[in-house]
């Protein structure tokens, strides 16, 4: 971790004297330049740390960073090589509160594992299947990993379904569809109440039966492959269509356009919205617009916020 | 708006395509904030350490 960050300074002064050299304009190459002196005054990766830790409330700025920095990495690349939409700026419109949302649900990160650990926490000592947990602990690995997914994706299902159709639910997942332009991170504008309850109901059939090993694995795995459902990434593996929701999939369930509307829920397997009359994917083609139909939502996040907790006006 | 105010301290009217310095001004001020943040993290690790990272961060400490 220490060797990371001494890259990450190393890498901001080369890239800041790299710009310095090339560009007119040196306001970028000089912030990155400071902020790495800044760093590397402060002691950079060799701060010793002196105080004792302990387990007591803490704002997660280091899990921010590291999610920040590996998402980055791993996304920005391909959407800057292969996008679907080769005009979209990396700093497309309302970039900054999409950053904002993502700070949200990463500083208070000990309240929001609480909060979407509650009802699966509470119920599931109600609700635990014993006897199925052991059968399922016996299968191999892989099978476990599928039954997971599969259970999850049908309880995301159901209550990404409810948030569309309840017209109080909507008013909070509206939000999350009011991105005008998607990219991975356009997929972390979520409401909190939005974020906590889906995450919440995936967990309590999960947890009946799912070991912890299991519950890991499939959070690194829907973390991952949620975020890149929302790139803005153009290449599509044809075969796999049917099978596994890819990023074209999921930008049909964000258009504004009226023949998708309230279709294709499912976030990893496109065959349960086939099961259920809901799928919706044209041959080779990407959708024109995003965003909402017939509604408009204030912009930034703290209005957003408040906004599904205010009187709908009379329309 | 805060984000207008950004682009326009931090953007220009030149060519933003790869050698004309655009993506190598980003990542330097993206790893410049990265870096720096990480630092401030190391400092008060009470305050500014989640708990589930405690022991990547004991292991940090004993690293030194």
């Amino acid at each position: 971790m220490r060797l990371l960050i001494q890259a990450v300074i190393v890498g901001a002064i080369l890239c800041g004297v790299a710009s310095a050299m090339l560009r007119r304009k040196k306001v970028l190459a000089l912030t990155g330049i400071l902020f790495a002196l800044l760093a590397s005054l402060l002691g950079g990766a060799s701060v010793p740390i002196n105080q004792d830790l302990h387990n007591g409330p803490a704002i997660g700025l280091d899990w921010f960073l590291l999610d920040i920095l590996m998402m980055t990495l791993i996304f920005s690349p391909i959407e800057v090589l292969w996008p679907a939409y080769r005009e979209q700026s990396v700093f497309r419109s309302e970039w900054l509160t999409d950053i904002v949302y993502f700070l949200s649900t990463h500083l208070p990160l000990q309240i929001t594992t609480f909060l979407i650990l509650l009802p699966a926490t509470q119920l599931s000592s109600v609700l635990n299947i014993p006897v199925l947990t052991r059968a399922v602990g016996h299968l191999p690995w892989i099978v476990q990993f599928f039954l997971a997914v599969l259970v999850a994706d049908l309880a995301e299902y159901a209550i990404h379904r409810a948030f569309h159709k309840v017209p109080f639910m909507w008013r909070f997942h509206a939000i999350h569809h009011s991105s005008k332009a998607l990219d991975w991170i356009a997929g972390s504008r979520s409401h909190i109440v939005d974020d906590v309850a889906v995450r919440g109901f995936i967990l309590i059939p999960m947890m009946c039966v799912f070991s912890h090993n299991m519950l890991v694995a499939y959070l690194f795995f829907v973390n991952i492959h949620a975020t890149w459902a929302h790139c803005n990434y153009g290449p599509t593996i044809k075969w796999l269509e049917p099978f596994l929701v890819q990023p074209r999939y999921h930008h049909w369930h964000h258009t504004s356009q009226p023949e998708a509307i309230d279709r294709n829920f499912a976030i990893h397997f496109p065959w349960i919205d086939r099961l259920f009359g809901t799928h919706y994917l044209p041959e080779d083609k990407w959708p024109d617009h995003y965003g909402l139909n017939n509604e408009t939502i204030p912009a930034g996040f703290w209005r957003q916020t408040f906004y599904p907790l205010t009187r709908s006006k009379a329309t | 708006m805060l984000e207008q105010r950004i682009n326009e301290i931090f953007g220009d009217e030149d060519p933003a395509g790869f050698g004309t310095g655009w993506w190598s001004g980003v990542l330097s001020a993206f790893f410049g904030l990265l870096s720096f943040g990480a630092v401030i993290c190391l400092h008060f690790p009470q305050l500014l350490s989640s708990p589930s990272f405690a022991p990547i961060t004991r292991c940090l400490s004993c690293a030194c």
